[in-house]
Protein backbone atom coordinates (compact mmCIF):
# COMPACT_ATOMS: atom_id res chain seq x y z
CA UNK A 1 0.00 0.00 0.00
CA UNK A 2 1.28 3.49 -0.86
CA UNK A 3 2.39 5.80 1.98
CA UNK A 4 0.48 8.92 3.03
CA UNK A 5 0.93 11.58 0.30
CA UNK A 6 2.29 14.21 2.68
CA UNK A 7 5.14 12.00 3.86
CA UNK A 8 5.83 10.30 0.55
CA UNK A 9 9.20 10.77 -1.13
CA UNK A 10 9.84 10.64 -4.87
CA UNK A 11 13.07 10.44 -6.86
CA UNK A 12 13.72 12.68 -9.85
CA UNK A 13 16.27 11.64 -12.49
CA UNK A 14 18.06 14.41 -14.39
CA UNK A 15 19.15 13.99 -18.02
CA UNK A 16 22.63 13.18 -16.72
CA UNK A 17 21.25 10.23 -14.78
CA UNK A 18 21.76 11.74 -11.33
CA UNK A 19 18.98 11.26 -8.78
CA UNK A 20 17.44 13.82 -6.46
CA UNK A 21 15.05 12.66 -3.74
CA UNK A 22 12.36 15.11 -2.66
CA UNK A 23 9.02 15.18 -0.84
CA UNK A 24 6.15 14.40 -3.19
CA UNK A 25 4.44 17.73 -2.35
CA UNK A 26 7.61 19.55 -3.39
CA UNK A 27 7.81 17.65 -6.70
CA UNK A 28 4.15 18.35 -7.32
CA UNK A 29 4.83 22.08 -7.63
CA UNK A 30 5.48 20.93 -11.18
CA UNK A 31 2.20 20.27 -12.97
CA UNK A 32 4.04 17.96 -15.35
CA UNK A 33 5.27 15.76 -12.49
CA UNK A 34 1.92 15.96 -10.71
CA UNK A 35 0.08 14.70 -13.78
CA UNK A 36 2.72 12.06 -14.36
CA UNK A 37 2.32 10.73 -10.81
CA UNK A 38 -1.45 10.62 -11.23
CA UNK A 39 -1.06 8.69 -14.49
CA UNK A 40 1.56 6.24 -13.21
CA UNK A 41 -0.01 5.67 -9.82
CA UNK A 42 1.47 5.93 -6.30
CA UNK A 43 3.06 2.49 -6.31
CA UNK A 44 4.99 3.05 -9.53
CA UNK A 45 6.73 6.18 -8.29
CA UNK A 46 7.85 4.44 -5.09
CA UNK A 47 9.72 1.84 -7.06
CA UNK A 48 11.31 3.90 -9.84
CA UNK A 49 12.68 7.43 -10.39
CA UNK A 50 10.74 9.95 -12.45
CA UNK A 51 12.77 10.84 -15.54
CA UNK A 52 13.23 14.57 -16.32
CA UNK A 53 15.00 14.23 -19.67
CA UNK A 54 15.16 17.93 -20.62
CA UNK A 55 16.83 19.23 -17.46
CA UNK A 56 20.42 18.74 -16.31
CA UNK A 57 21.53 18.14 -12.73
CA UNK A 58 22.55 21.67 -11.63
CA UNK A 59 19.40 23.21 -13.07
CA UNK A 60 17.15 20.51 -11.61
CA UNK A 61 18.74 21.09 -8.19
CA UNK A 62 18.03 24.83 -8.50
CA UNK A 63 14.43 24.13 -9.48
CA UNK A 64 14.02 21.75 -6.53
CA UNK A 65 15.49 24.40 -4.22
CA UNK A 66 12.84 26.86 -5.42
CA UNK A 67 10.06 24.27 -5.04
CA UNK A 68 11.24 23.45 -1.49
CA UNK A 69 11.06 27.12 -0.51
CA UNK A 70 7.62 27.55 -2.07
CA UNK A 71 6.20 24.17 -1.01
CA UNK A 72 3.34 25.74 0.94
CA UNK A 73 2.37 28.40 -1.61
CA UNK A 74 -1.04 28.11 -3.22
CA UNK A 75 -0.93 26.73 -6.73
CA UNK A 76 -1.78 29.38 -9.32
CA UNK A 77 -4.82 28.69 -11.43
CA UNK A 78 -5.36 29.59 -15.07
CA UNK A 79 -7.50 32.56 -13.93
CA UNK A 80 -4.75 33.86 -11.67
CA UNK A 81 -2.48 33.49 -14.61
CA UNK A 82 -4.65 35.82 -16.66
CA UNK A 83 -5.50 38.34 -13.99
CA UNK A 84 -2.49 38.89 -11.79
CA UNK A 85 0.62 37.69 -13.45
CA UNK A 86 1.42 40.25 -16.05
CA UNK A 87 2.67 43.83 -16.12
CA UNK A 88 4.07 43.84 -12.61
CA UNK A 89 7.71 43.15 -12.10
CA UNK A 90 7.70 43.03 -8.31
CA UNK A 91 9.64 40.02 -7.10
CA UNK A 92 9.87 38.97 -3.45
CA UNK A 93 13.24 39.23 -1.75
CA UNK A 94 14.00 35.51 -1.54
CA UNK A 95 13.18 35.03 -5.23
CA UNK A 96 15.35 38.00 -6.18
CA UNK A 97 18.32 36.42 -4.40
CA UNK A 98 17.48 33.03 -5.89
CA UNK A 99 17.61 34.54 -9.37
CA UNK A 100 21.04 36.11 -8.85
CA UNK A 101 22.70 33.64 -11.19
CA UNK A 102 24.54 34.01 -14.47
CA UNK A 103 22.45 34.63 -17.57
CA UNK A 104 22.87 31.10 -18.90
CA UNK A 105 21.56 29.57 -15.67
CA UNK A 106 18.71 32.12 -15.59
CA UNK A 107 17.49 31.07 -19.02
CA UNK A 108 18.01 27.38 -18.16
CA UNK A 109 15.76 27.85 -15.11
CA UNK A 110 13.13 29.58 -17.26
CA UNK A 111 13.24 26.77 -19.82
CA UNK A 112 13.03 24.14 -17.08
CA UNK A 113 10.10 25.94 -15.42
CA UNK A 114 8.36 26.08 -18.79
CA UNK A 115 8.99 22.38 -19.47
CA UNK A 116 8.03 21.26 -15.97
CA UNK A 117 5.02 23.58 -16.00
CA UNK A 118 5.82 25.51 -12.82
CA UNK A 119 3.97 28.76 -13.58
CA UNK A 120 5.11 30.74 -10.57
CA UNK A 121 8.78 29.98 -11.22
CA UNK A 122 8.40 30.75 -14.91
CA UNK A 123 6.82 34.01 -13.89
CA UNK A 124 9.67 34.97 -11.56
CA UNK A 125 12.21 34.11 -14.27
CA UNK A 126 10.44 36.19 -16.92
CA UNK A 127 10.03 39.10 -14.50
CA UNK A 128 13.75 38.96 -13.74
CA UNK A 129 14.57 39.23 -17.45
CA UNK A 130 11.93 41.97 -17.88
CA UNK A 131 13.66 43.93 -15.10
CA UNK A 132 16.95 43.54 -16.96
CA UNK A 133 15.33 45.10 -20.04
CA UNK A 134 13.60 47.99 -18.30
CA UNK A 135 15.30 51.35 -18.66
CA UNK A 136 17.68 50.11 -21.35
CA UNK A 137 17.99 51.47 -24.89
CA UNK A 138 17.69 49.05 -27.85
CA UNK A 139 21.49 49.05 -28.14
CA UNK A 140 21.93 48.20 -24.45
CA UNK A 141 19.36 45.39 -24.74
CA UNK A 142 21.25 43.99 -27.75
CA UNK A 143 24.47 44.01 -25.76
CA UNK A 144 22.90 42.38 -22.72
CA UNK A 145 21.28 39.54 -24.64
CA UNK A 146 23.71 39.19 -27.50
CA UNK A 147 21.21 40.24 -30.18
CA UNK A 148 22.46 41.22 -33.64
CA UNK A 149 21.06 44.43 -35.07
CA UNK A 150 19.91 43.55 -38.60
CA UNK A 151 18.00 46.78 -39.31
CA UNK A 152 19.28 49.26 -41.88
CA UNK A 153 19.46 52.87 -40.59
CA UNK A 154 16.40 53.70 -42.74
CA UNK A 155 14.42 50.81 -41.25
CA UNK A 156 15.46 51.86 -37.76
CA UNK A 157 14.20 55.37 -38.38
CA UNK A 158 10.92 54.10 -39.82
CA UNK A 159 10.34 51.81 -36.84
CA UNK A 160 11.18 54.61 -34.44
CA UNK A 161 8.50 56.77 -36.08
CA UNK A 162 5.95 53.94 -36.12
CA UNK A 163 6.43 53.45 -32.41
CA UNK A 164 6.14 57.00 -31.20
CA UNK A 165 3.11 55.87 -29.19
CA UNK A 166 5.51 54.79 -26.48
CA UNK A 167 7.13 58.20 -26.09
CA UNK A 168 6.61 59.93 -22.76
CA UNK A 169 3.55 62.12 -22.80
CA UNK B 1 23.37 33.27 -23.99
CA UNK B 2 20.55 35.01 -25.89
CA UNK B 3 16.83 34.74 -25.14
CA UNK B 4 16.17 31.03 -25.80
CA UNK B 5 13.07 30.99 -28.00
CA UNK B 6 10.07 32.96 -29.21
CA UNK B 7 7.68 31.58 -26.57
CA UNK B 8 9.95 32.78 -23.79
CA UNK B 9 10.46 36.16 -25.49
CA UNK B 10 6.67 36.64 -25.60
CA UNK B 11 6.29 35.68 -21.95
CA UNK B 12 8.94 38.26 -21.04
CA UNK B 13 7.28 40.87 -23.28
CA UNK B 14 4.06 40.48 -21.28
CA UNK B 15 5.82 41.94 -18.25
CA UNK B 16 7.15 45.04 -19.98
CA UNK B 17 5.81 48.58 -19.91
CA UNK B 18 5.15 50.36 -23.21
CA UNK B 19 8.53 52.04 -23.49
CA UNK B 20 10.57 48.90 -22.72
CA UNK B 21 8.43 46.90 -25.13
CA UNK B 22 9.11 49.45 -27.84
CA UNK B 23 12.86 49.27 -27.16
CA UNK B 24 12.83 45.46 -27.24
CA UNK B 25 10.99 45.56 -30.58
CA UNK B 26 13.69 47.81 -31.98
CA UNK B 27 16.54 45.41 -31.22
CA UNK B 28 16.15 43.15 -34.30
CA UNK B 29 13.85 42.25 -37.16
CA UNK B 30 12.87 38.95 -35.51
CA UNK B 31 11.92 40.64 -32.24
CA UNK B 32 9.98 43.29 -34.13
CA UNK B 33 8.00 40.82 -36.25
CA UNK B 34 7.29 38.51 -33.33
CA UNK B 35 6.07 41.20 -30.95
CA UNK B 36 4.10 43.03 -33.64
CA UNK B 37 2.42 39.77 -34.69
CA UNK B 38 1.39 39.09 -31.10
CA UNK B 39 0.26 42.62 -30.25
CA UNK B 40 -3.20 41.54 -29.12
CA UNK B 41 -2.08 38.82 -26.74
CA UNK B 42 0.68 40.96 -25.23
CA UNK B 43 -1.41 44.11 -24.91
CA UNK B 44 -4.73 42.48 -24.02
CA UNK B 45 -3.94 42.26 -20.37
CA UNK B 46 -6.84 42.66 -17.95
CA UNK B 47 -4.56 43.35 -14.97
CA UNK B 48 -4.08 46.88 -16.24
CA UNK B 49 -6.84 48.91 -14.71
CA UNK B 50 -8.69 49.13 -17.95
CA UNK B 51 -12.26 49.29 -19.05
CA UNK B 52 -13.64 46.84 -21.53
CA UNK B 53 -13.02 47.53 -25.18
CA UNK B 54 -11.65 50.99 -25.70
CA UNK B 55 -10.17 54.04 -24.01
CA UNK B 56 -9.95 57.70 -24.90
CA UNK B 57 -6.49 58.99 -25.71
CA UNK B 58 -4.90 61.64 -23.51
CA UNK B 59 -3.05 62.89 -26.55
CA UNK B 60 -5.11 65.50 -28.34
CA UNK B 61 -5.55 65.83 -32.06
CA UNK B 62 -6.46 68.90 -34.12
CA UNK B 63 -9.49 69.12 -36.33
CA UNK B 64 -10.89 72.27 -37.97
CA UNK B 65 -14.43 71.09 -37.21
CA UNK B 66 -13.95 69.80 -33.65
CA UNK B 67 -10.94 71.76 -32.40
CA UNK B 68 -8.79 69.69 -30.04
CA UNK B 69 -10.24 66.22 -29.59
CA UNK B 70 -9.33 62.82 -28.11
CA UNK B 71 -9.29 59.72 -30.23
CA UNK B 72 -10.41 56.17 -29.39
CA UNK B 73 -7.77 53.53 -28.70
CA UNK B 74 -8.32 49.79 -28.40
CA UNK B 75 -7.18 48.38 -25.05
CA UNK B 76 -5.69 45.39 -26.86
CA UNK B 77 -3.15 47.50 -28.70
CA UNK B 78 0.24 48.95 -27.89
CA UNK B 79 -1.29 52.43 -28.11
CA UNK B 80 -3.77 51.28 -25.49
CA UNK B 81 -0.97 50.13 -23.17
CA UNK B 82 0.90 53.39 -23.71
CA UNK B 83 -2.25 55.35 -22.83
CA UNK B 84 -2.74 53.41 -19.60
CA UNK B 85 0.95 53.86 -18.72
CA UNK B 86 0.59 57.55 -19.37
CA UNK B 87 -2.48 57.76 -17.10
CA UNK B 88 -0.68 55.88 -14.36
CA UNK B 89 2.30 58.26 -14.47
CA UNK B 90 0.03 61.30 -14.58
CA UNK B 91 -2.09 60.19 -11.62
CA UNK B 92 0.98 59.35 -9.51
CA UNK B 93 2.55 62.71 -10.39
CA UNK B 94 -0.54 64.67 -9.26
CA UNK B 95 0.04 63.35 -5.74
CA UNK B 96 3.85 63.63 -5.69
CA UNK B 97 5.40 65.77 -2.99
CA UNK B 98 5.76 69.16 -4.70
CA UNK B 99 9.32 70.05 -5.66
CA UNK B 100 10.92 73.02 -7.43
CA UNK B 101 11.21 72.59 -11.21
CA UNK B 102 8.91 69.56 -11.26
CA UNK B 103 6.79 69.29 -14.43
CA UNK B 104 3.49 71.17 -14.51
CA UNK B 105 0.70 69.37 -12.71
CA UNK B 106 3.10 67.47 -10.45
CA UNK B 107 2.11 67.61 -6.82
CA UNK B 108 -0.87 69.90 -7.53
CA UNK B 109 -3.43 67.66 -5.82
CA UNK B 110 -1.14 67.14 -2.81
CA UNK B 111 -1.07 70.94 -2.40
CA UNK B 112 -4.82 71.25 -2.92
CA UNK B 113 -5.43 68.50 -0.35
CA UNK B 114 -3.51 70.45 2.28
CA UNK B 115 -6.11 73.22 1.85
CA UNK B 116 -9.00 70.88 2.71
CA UNK B 117 -10.05 71.83 6.20
CA UNK B 118 -10.66 68.36 7.59
CA UNK B 119 -7.29 67.07 6.34
CA UNK B 120 -5.56 68.91 9.21
CA UNK B 121 -7.26 66.61 11.70
CA UNK B 122 -6.04 63.42 10.04
CA UNK B 123 -3.13 61.22 11.08
CA UNK B 124 -0.32 60.53 8.55
CA UNK B 125 -1.79 57.03 8.06
CA UNK B 126 -5.23 58.48 7.35
CA UNK B 127 -3.74 60.99 4.89
CA UNK B 128 -1.95 58.13 3.11
CA UNK B 129 -5.22 56.20 2.92
CA UNK B 130 -7.04 59.27 1.65
CA UNK B 131 -4.41 59.79 -1.08
CA UNK B 132 -4.79 56.15 -2.17
CA UNK B 133 -8.57 56.63 -2.23
CA UNK B 134 -8.20 59.77 -4.34
CA UNK B 135 -5.92 57.94 -6.78
CA UNK B 136 -8.64 55.32 -7.07
CA UNK B 137 -11.13 58.14 -7.71
CA UNK B 138 -8.87 59.33 -10.55
CA UNK B 139 -9.12 55.85 -12.11
CA UNK B 140 -12.88 55.82 -11.61
CA UNK B 141 -13.11 59.17 -13.41
CA UNK B 142 -11.08 57.71 -16.29
CA UNK B 143 -13.47 54.76 -16.40
CA UNK B 144 -16.45 57.11 -16.60
CA UNK B 145 -14.80 59.09 -19.39
CA UNK B 146 -14.04 55.94 -21.35
CA UNK B 147 -17.78 55.28 -21.68
CA UNK B 148 -17.50 57.73 -24.57
CA UNK B 149 -14.85 55.55 -26.24
CA UNK B 150 -17.08 52.50 -25.85
CA UNK B 151 -20.01 54.31 -27.40
CA UNK B 152 -17.94 55.59 -30.34
CA UNK B 153 -16.58 52.07 -30.77
CA UNK B 154 -20.01 50.44 -30.74
CA UNK B 155 -21.62 53.00 -33.02
CA UNK B 156 -18.84 52.84 -35.57
CA UNK B 157 -19.26 49.06 -35.78
CA UNK B 158 -23.00 49.08 -36.23
CA UNK B 159 -25.47 50.95 -38.34
CA UNK B 160 -27.04 52.89 -35.50
CA UNK B 161 -25.74 56.32 -36.32
CA UNK B 162 -29.16 57.79 -35.67
CA UNK B 163 -28.70 57.25 -31.92
CA UNK B 164 -27.46 60.50 -30.40
CA UNK B 165 -23.98 59.64 -29.18
CA UNK B 166 -23.99 62.14 -26.35
CA UNK B 167 -27.26 60.73 -25.01
CA UNK B 168 -25.95 57.15 -24.98
CA UNK B 169 -22.70 58.30 -23.46
CA UNK B 170 -24.34 60.24 -20.64
CA UNK B 171 -26.77 57.42 -19.92
CA UNK B 172 -23.90 54.93 -19.61
CA UNK B 173 -21.98 57.21 -17.30
CA UNK B 174 -25.04 57.80 -15.16
CA UNK B 175 -25.60 54.06 -14.84
CA UNK B 176 -21.98 53.58 -13.84
CA UNK B 177 -22.12 56.44 -11.34
CA UNK B 178 -25.18 54.97 -9.67
CA UNK B 179 -23.40 51.64 -9.26
CA UNK B 180 -20.47 53.13 -7.34
CA UNK B 181 -20.15 52.68 -3.58
CA UNK B 182 -20.80 55.73 -1.35
CA UNK B 183 -17.09 56.09 -0.51
CA UNK B 184 -16.09 56.12 -4.17
CA UNK B 185 -18.76 58.71 -4.90
CA UNK B 186 -17.62 60.81 -1.97
CA UNK B 187 -14.00 60.62 -3.08
CA UNK B 188 -15.00 61.59 -6.62
CA UNK B 189 -16.79 64.63 -5.26
CA UNK B 190 -13.75 65.55 -3.14
CA UNK B 191 -11.44 65.09 -6.13
CA UNK B 192 -13.61 67.44 -8.20
CA UNK B 193 -13.46 70.01 -5.43
CA UNK B 194 -9.67 69.66 -5.17
CA UNK B 195 -9.36 70.21 -8.91
CA UNK B 196 -11.40 73.39 -8.57
CA UNK B 197 -8.92 74.72 -6.02
CA UNK B 198 -5.69 73.88 -7.85
CA UNK B 199 -3.88 77.22 -8.25
CA UNK B 200 -3.87 78.51 -11.84
CA UNK B 201 -1.69 81.48 -12.67
CA UNK B 202 -0.97 84.72 -10.86
CA UNK B 203 -4.57 85.94 -10.78
CA UNK B 204 -5.71 82.80 -8.92
CA UNK B 205 -7.96 83.37 -5.94
CA UNK B 206 -8.87 80.54 -3.57
CA UNK B 207 -12.05 82.34 -2.60
CA UNK B 208 -13.17 82.53 -6.24
CA UNK B 209 -12.10 78.91 -6.83
CA UNK B 210 -14.36 77.77 -3.99
CA UNK B 211 -17.45 79.44 -5.40
CA UNK B 212 -20.24 76.88 -5.85
CA UNK B 213 -20.46 77.32 -9.63
CA UNK B 214 -16.72 76.74 -9.99
CA UNK B 215 -16.77 73.63 -7.79
CA UNK B 216 -19.79 72.27 -9.68
CA UNK B 217 -18.14 73.00 -13.01
CA UNK B 218 -14.97 71.17 -12.01
CA UNK B 219 -16.80 68.13 -10.66
CA UNK B 220 -18.73 67.94 -13.92
CA UNK B 221 -15.48 68.37 -15.90
CA UNK B 222 -13.83 65.56 -13.94
CA UNK B 223 -16.77 63.22 -14.53
CA UNK B 224 -16.79 64.02 -18.24
CA UNK B 225 -13.08 64.28 -19.09
CA UNK B 226 -11.28 62.30 -16.38
CA UNK B 227 -7.88 63.49 -15.16
CA UNK B 228 -7.11 65.03 -18.56
CA UNK B 229 -9.28 67.93 -17.33
CA UNK B 230 -6.77 68.60 -14.56
CA UNK B 231 -3.77 68.08 -16.82
CA UNK B 232 -5.26 70.39 -19.45
CA UNK B 233 -5.90 73.04 -16.85
CA UNK B 234 -2.29 72.74 -15.61
CA UNK B 235 -1.10 73.16 -19.20
CA UNK B 236 -3.41 76.14 -19.57
CA UNK B 237 -1.89 77.69 -16.47
CA UNK B 238 1.71 77.19 -17.59
CA UNK B 239 1.26 78.12 -21.27
CA UNK B 240 1.56 81.87 -20.70
CA UNK B 241 4.73 81.41 -18.67
CA UNK B 242 6.29 79.16 -21.33
CA UNK B 243 5.42 81.62 -24.09
CA UNK B 244 6.76 84.58 -22.19
CA UNK B 245 10.02 83.02 -21.05
CA UNK B 246 10.60 80.96 -24.20
CA UNK B 247 11.29 77.98 -21.95
CA UNK B 248 9.38 75.43 -24.02
CA UNK B 249 10.32 74.07 -27.44
CA UNK B 250 7.83 74.21 -30.32
CA UNK B 251 6.56 70.68 -29.72
CA UNK B 252 5.90 71.35 -26.02
CA UNK B 253 4.16 74.62 -26.85
CA UNK B 254 1.97 72.89 -29.45
CA UNK B 255 0.92 70.28 -26.84
CA UNK B 256 0.15 73.05 -24.33
CA UNK B 257 -1.89 75.01 -26.87
CA UNK B 258 -3.95 71.98 -27.83
CA UNK B 259 -4.52 71.19 -24.14
CA UNK B 260 -5.60 74.78 -23.51
CA UNK B 261 -7.99 74.61 -26.47
CA UNK B 262 -9.45 71.36 -25.15
CA UNK B 263 -9.87 72.81 -21.67
CA UNK B 264 -11.50 75.96 -23.05
CA UNK B 265 -13.98 73.91 -25.14
CA UNK B 266 -14.90 71.67 -22.21
CA UNK B 267 -15.14 74.52 -19.72
CA UNK B 268 -17.28 76.49 -22.15
CA UNK B 269 -19.64 73.51 -22.53
CA UNK B 270 -19.97 73.23 -18.76
CA UNK B 271 -20.59 76.95 -18.40
CA UNK B 272 -23.29 76.86 -21.06
CA UNK B 273 -25.01 73.97 -19.30
CA UNK B 274 -24.96 75.88 -16.06
CA UNK B 275 -26.12 79.02 -17.77
CA UNK B 276 -28.93 77.26 -19.59
CA UNK B 277 -30.02 75.68 -16.39
CA UNK B 278 -30.20 78.98 -14.63
CA UNK B 279 -31.90 80.55 -17.59
CA UNK B 280 -34.48 77.89 -18.31
CA UNK B 281 -35.72 77.27 -14.82
CA UNK B 282 -34.55 73.66 -14.40
CA UNK B 283 -34.74 72.39 -17.98
CA UNK B 284 -33.99 69.01 -19.50
CA UNK B 285 -30.23 69.41 -19.69
CA UNK B 286 -30.03 69.40 -15.95
CA UNK B 287 -31.43 65.89 -15.86
CA UNK B 288 -28.37 64.72 -17.71
CA UNK B 289 -25.62 66.36 -15.73
CA UNK B 290 -23.39 63.98 -13.87
CA UNK B 291 -23.08 66.32 -10.92
CA UNK B 292 -26.79 65.84 -10.32
CA UNK B 293 -26.47 62.05 -10.50
CA UNK B 294 -23.58 62.20 -8.09
CA UNK B 295 -25.53 64.44 -5.77
CA UNK B 296 -28.53 62.09 -5.72
CA UNK B 297 -26.39 58.95 -5.42
CA UNK B 298 -24.71 60.46 -2.37
CA UNK B 299 -28.08 60.93 -0.77
CA UNK B 300 -28.81 64.54 -1.71
CA UNK B 301 -32.40 65.68 -1.90
CA UNK B 302 -34.23 65.01 -5.15
CA UNK B 303 -35.87 68.39 -4.83
CA UNK B 304 -32.67 70.19 -5.69
CA UNK B 305 -32.71 71.29 -9.30
CA UNK B 306 -36.37 72.07 -9.48
CA UNK B 307 -35.78 75.59 -8.36
CA UNK B 308 -34.42 78.40 -10.46
CA UNK B 309 -30.80 78.28 -9.31
CA UNK B 310 -29.39 74.79 -9.15
CA UNK B 311 -25.78 75.47 -8.26
CA UNK B 312 -26.50 77.26 -5.05
CA UNK B 313 -24.10 77.64 -2.19
CA UNK B 314 -26.41 75.41 -0.18
CA UNK B 315 -26.19 72.49 -2.61
CA UNK B 316 -22.41 72.62 -2.70
CA UNK B 317 -22.20 73.00 1.07
CA UNK B 318 -24.57 70.07 1.52
CA UNK B 319 -22.59 67.96 -0.96
CA UNK B 320 -19.38 68.81 0.91
CA UNK B 321 -21.03 67.80 4.18
CA UNK B 322 -22.28 64.49 2.74
CA UNK B 323 -18.93 63.52 1.29
CA UNK B 324 -17.03 64.66 4.40
CA UNK B 325 -19.08 62.43 6.69
CA UNK B 326 -18.73 59.41 4.37
CA UNK B 327 -14.97 59.93 4.01
CA UNK B 328 -14.31 60.52 7.72
CA UNK B 329 -16.29 57.40 8.64
CA UNK B 330 -14.26 55.42 6.09
CA UNK B 331 -10.97 56.80 7.42
CA UNK B 332 -11.88 55.88 10.98
CA UNK B 333 -12.66 52.25 10.12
Amino acid sequence: MAADKSSQRVTLASNEGTHIEVDRVVAERSMLIKNLIEDLGDDAIESQPIPIPNVNDPVLRKVVEWCEHHRNDAQTSADDDNDNRKKTTDIDEWDQKFMQVDQEMLFEIILAANYLDIKALLDVGCKTVANMIKGKSPEEIRKTFNITNDFTPEEEEQIRRENEWAEDR
Amino acid sequence: MSIPNNDILLLIAEHLDAKSLRNLMRTSKDSYRLIKANEKSIAGDPSLISPRGAVLSSTLYDSPARGAYRTVLQTSSFQGIAELDSRRRRIEAFFDQPAPNSPHGSGCLRIALSEVIFSHRLSPQQIARLVEGLKDACWVSERLTDCEAEVVNTLSRSDTSTIPREKVHTTRRNVLLKELSPIRLALLALLGELIATVPRGLSFSLERARRPENVAKNIELLLRCGTVALYASACDASLGRLEMTGAGDEQALAVHRRMKMYYDIQAHTMSSILYMEEDQNGGVRMQETLFRTLWRALGGSDEVGKGRRVWTKNVCAKLAELRRSVILKWLEE
